[in-house]
């Protein structure tokens, strides 16, 4: 009978440290596949609560570029932050960020209504394009993202 | 052997379990940014026109009659203007810091009034707003482009939406 009643003490003791166990293994494992499928996924920019690329449909600006001076007009709703310029001369092609061409570029960049203008050296290039470059928040902090494509405006120089 | 057998299949449906709750999280909140969300966009058939024009360049002083002919009030407008003799050319002279009368300057446009919102209303009674610029040291101006400006709820947030499609275009001469 004693041994009978020791036995089944033990039996008594052993779920309790399995389901404790069983727990602890699974947040473990939850945490583990949690960080490792965050990495697989894109990672998402959002501006005003939606996908920064969807915010690119409704950036609005003007750009020309005549006698070495390249003008901005913001005439939309979205904040631009800064312009990633693409000077073309026949196949190739190089990208700029404004602030490597303008020093006067606004800190803050361009909010609604927000003009600039300021002459620009773009080399031999006989095209550039204009694309608008936006802030917004991820996980990891505030990350810029270039409207890149349509988005952009052609000019001819 | 029984019950270590058990035990597997607990851990394997915990498991599942858990990895289809983490999985359908991170897509969830992947995927909510896609939702098409609403945007600060002004109202249609915001419209205003520029009823007159004076540019006396002895003096540097530009006035400007607006008009609100649309069907929304207005609260105020951006103006830039510029001196290029290309009438194409974009005007990128910010004016708003230069308005004497008939306006309140905020940050880099022009509002009717601190007061009210949307002040200027298309009714007859009061849709007219005469304004004021000191444009000196500026150059001879050659065209000014305003674009009316409103206050509207955007995610229950009051916002300034301007109204690119109301955009006006007004070419300067001396006088």
């Amino acid at each position: 009978m004693r041994k009978r009643g020791l036995i089944k003490k033990k039996r008594g003791i052993s779920p309790v440290v399995t389901s404790i166990l069983l727990v602890a293994m699974t947040i473990v494992l939850v945490s583990i596949v949690f960080l490792w499928f965050r990495g697989l996924v894109e990672e998402s920019v959002t501006k005003f609560g939606k996908n920064i690329k969807l915010v690119c449909d409704d950036v609005q600006f003007e750009a020309s570029y005549s006698s070495g001076v390249l003008s901005v007009v913001n005439n939309g709703n979205i904040p631009i932050f800064r312009l990633s310029i693409r000077m073309s001369q026949g196949g190739s092609f190089q990208t700029k960020d404004i602030t490597d061409l303008s020093s006067s570029w606004p800190e803050i960049g361009l909010d609604q209504g927000g003009a600039f203008s300021e002459s620009i050296n773009i080399g031999s290039a006989n095209k550039i394009t204009v694309f608008p470059v936006l802030v917004g928040t991820s996980s990891k902090g505030k990350k810029t993202y270039v409207c890149e494509g349509a988005y952009g405006k052609e000019i001819d120089v | 052997m029984k019950n270590k057998k058990g035990i597997s299949v607990v851990i394997g449906y915990i498991l599942l379990v858990a990895i289809s709750i983490v999985m359908s999280i991170l897509v969830y909140q992947w995927l909510k940014t896609y939702v098409p969300k609403e945007t600060p966009t002004c109202s249609e058939g915001t419209s205003i026109f520029v009823k007159g024009v004076s540019y006396d360049c002895m003096n540097s002083v530009l006035n400007i009659t607006i008009k609100n002919n649309g069907k929304f009030s207005v609260n105020g407008y951006f103006i830039h203007a510029s001196t290029s003799e290309d009438k194409n050319a974009l005007a990128t002279i910010d004016l708003s810091n230069r308005i004497t009368s008939g306006g309140n300057v905020s940050s880099n446009s022009i509002i009717f009034s601190f007061l009210t919102e949307n002040s200027l209303t298309p009714d007859e009674s009061n849709n007219i707003q005469e304004s004021t610029f000191d444009v000196s040291e500026l150059g001879i101006l050659t065209k000014i482009e305003i674009i009316p400006t409103r206050i509207q709820e955007v995610d229950e947030k009051k916002r300034v939406v301007s109204c690119t499609d109301a955009k006006v275009e007004e070419i300067l001469t001396c006088s």
